[in-house]
């Protein structure tokens, strides 16, 4: 697909600080895109403070930084940098291995991702209110998530449909209680 | 605490709906954090394109509703898959995906980070100046002036907060040096509700002005959010880094809602009842350490 992309000329002068002007029209068209990439990184409490660094520095290094080609590209690569080197810096002391999911044996592959605080928090507090279900409950939960019909779950367990919609009700009204209380 | 999981429809029509505004949204890294413990990813995942197909061009022009329910399915299996896809929508210039991005904190988040840094730069302003009609002695001597202020002005913007850079004079917490002073902690906190009283010294009479005054009000924030505190304890400084986090996001909700077409009277109101709590909170903090 062909990116419409806003053509970005920067003004000869000896300056390098971008003009209000052009800057203006790199905002309006990357604004929503950066803070949706550095939020991946960063916890919605410094979000504000992290783009807006950011956006600080594009008005000062973009003319020494961007030479040609993409600019989407280049907005996308250091707003990725930015919020990676935010995460390193913010990240905490690790929850001991088998109580962080983003660390211990079963939920090493989410390293990647996961990157605040906040996120890695939610996980494990579902990952551990998981271990609450029994295997059954769990299969179940996937299935429905993944699209699988009511009445076709129903009938491979041999159960009504109303029965399987009500224990999947009961299933997520369990876990919303149990992640709400390990939240607090 | 609300666990997206429990919130998911069955319902294809209404998954779009339900998914859509995350998608275009700030929250998605926590339905991404939810799914990622239910289905890990993979090495072998599908790549996005793969999982569009020949859909890929109307996901960004008209939404998810060119997708059919297995496809928005796999989406929600594969995690990963689904910030790429809000790199995708997002990167593009899609109407579509900018009015879903105003249903959520996203259009005005960005707005009111955009505001910001302009009232900052527009605060700037009076130490530029027209050097014309001056004698050349005078034209150098101020040349040599008008570069130091825009440097000035350029490392201001740049690292507006650092330690030792000393802040361009305003009012309230943007003061010079009114962190800085050697003090008990109980005269640091009452001398920070003196400066918020500052808030009061002016009426802004358009909603442009009252935007301005917030940004420099918001900015305030900043400086005692990342200001060193020398003479507060750690404990009393992450009581107030913390309360100031939650009153730099109360003012950039009536920042974001002064843009989004809110009344000048509304905005106004809100917000002096939003320094007026603060002044309160630090001066029974200041009596409480007595």
């Amino acid at each position: 697909m062909a990116a419409m992309e806003p053509s970005i000329t920067t003004p000869e002068s000896s300056s390098p600080v971008l003009s209000n002007e052009t800057w203006g029209e790199l905002y309006e068209r990357f604004g929503r895109y950066v803070l949706a990439i550095l939020r991946r990184y960063v916890s919605p409490v410094d979000l504000d403070d992290v783009a807006h660094d950011f956006w600080c520095h594009v008005r000062e290094k973009f003319t020494d930084s961007f030479k040609s080609g993409d600019v989407k590209a280049w907005i996308a690569t250091s707003a990725s940098r930015k919020g990676l080197d935010w995460a390193k810096r913010k990240r905490p002391e690790r929850l001991s291995e088998d109580r962080d999911v983003a660390r211990g044996p079963r939920g090493g592959v989410l390293e990647g991702l996961i990157h605040t605080e906040e996120e890695r928090r939610r996980a494990t507090a579902l990952s551990n209110c998981m271990e609450s279900l029994s295997a059954d409950e769990r299969s179940l939960l996937a299935e429905r998530i993944a699209g699988k019909k009511s009445a076709q779950i129903a009938a491979a367990r041999g159960v009504t449909p109303a029965s399987e919609a009500k224990e999947f009700f009961n299933v997520k009204s369990r876990l919303q209680d149990c992640v709400g209380r390990a939240m607090e | 605490m609300n666990l997206h999981l429990a919130e998911l429809p069955d319902d294809p029509n209404e998954l779009v709906r339900w998914l859509e505004p995350k998608i275009a949204g700030l929250d998605l890294p926590e339905l991404v954090a939810e799914l990622g413990v239910l289905f890990p990813p993979t090495s072998s995942a599908p790549k996005l394109s793969d999982l569009l197909g020949r859909h890929t061009s109307a996901v960004v022009s008209d939404g998810l509703t060119a997708l059919s329910e297995p496809q928005l399915r796999s989406l929600l299996e594969h995690p990963n898959r689904l910030f790429d896809l809000q790199q995708l929508v997002l990167g593009e210039d899609s109407p579509y995906w900018h009015a879903v991005g105003n249903q959520t904190q996203l259009g005005a988040r960005a707005s009111a980070g955009k505001s910001r840094i302009l009232a900052e730069v527009h605060a700037e302003k009076p130490l530029a100046f027209e050097p014309r009609q001056t004698s050349s002695f005078r034209w150098t001597l101020l040349s040599s002036l008008a570069t130091a202020a825009a440097v000035m002005i350029g490392v201001w913007i740049v690292k507006p907060f650092a330690g030792s850079q000393s802040p361009a004079e305003g009012w309230g917490w943007n003061q010079s040096g009114i962190l800085a002073q050697a003090m008990t902690p109980k005269e640091h906190l009452e001398r920070l509700a003196s400066g918020s009283d500052e808030w009061f010294n002016k009426k802004p009479a358009s909603p442009s002005e009252l935007g301005v005054r917030l940004a420099e009000m918001r900015r305030g924030c900043s400086q005692l959010i990342l200001g060193e505190h020398p003479s507060l304890s750690k404990d009393q400084r992450d009581w107030l880094v913390g309360k100031c986090k939650e009153w730099a996001a109360k003012l950039d909700q009536q920042l974001a809602a002064l843009e989004s077409g809110a009344s000048l009277e509304e905005v106004q109101k809100n917000s002096d009842e939003i320094v007026r709590k603060l002044a309160t909170a630090l001066r029974n903090k200041a009596k409480e350490i007595g």
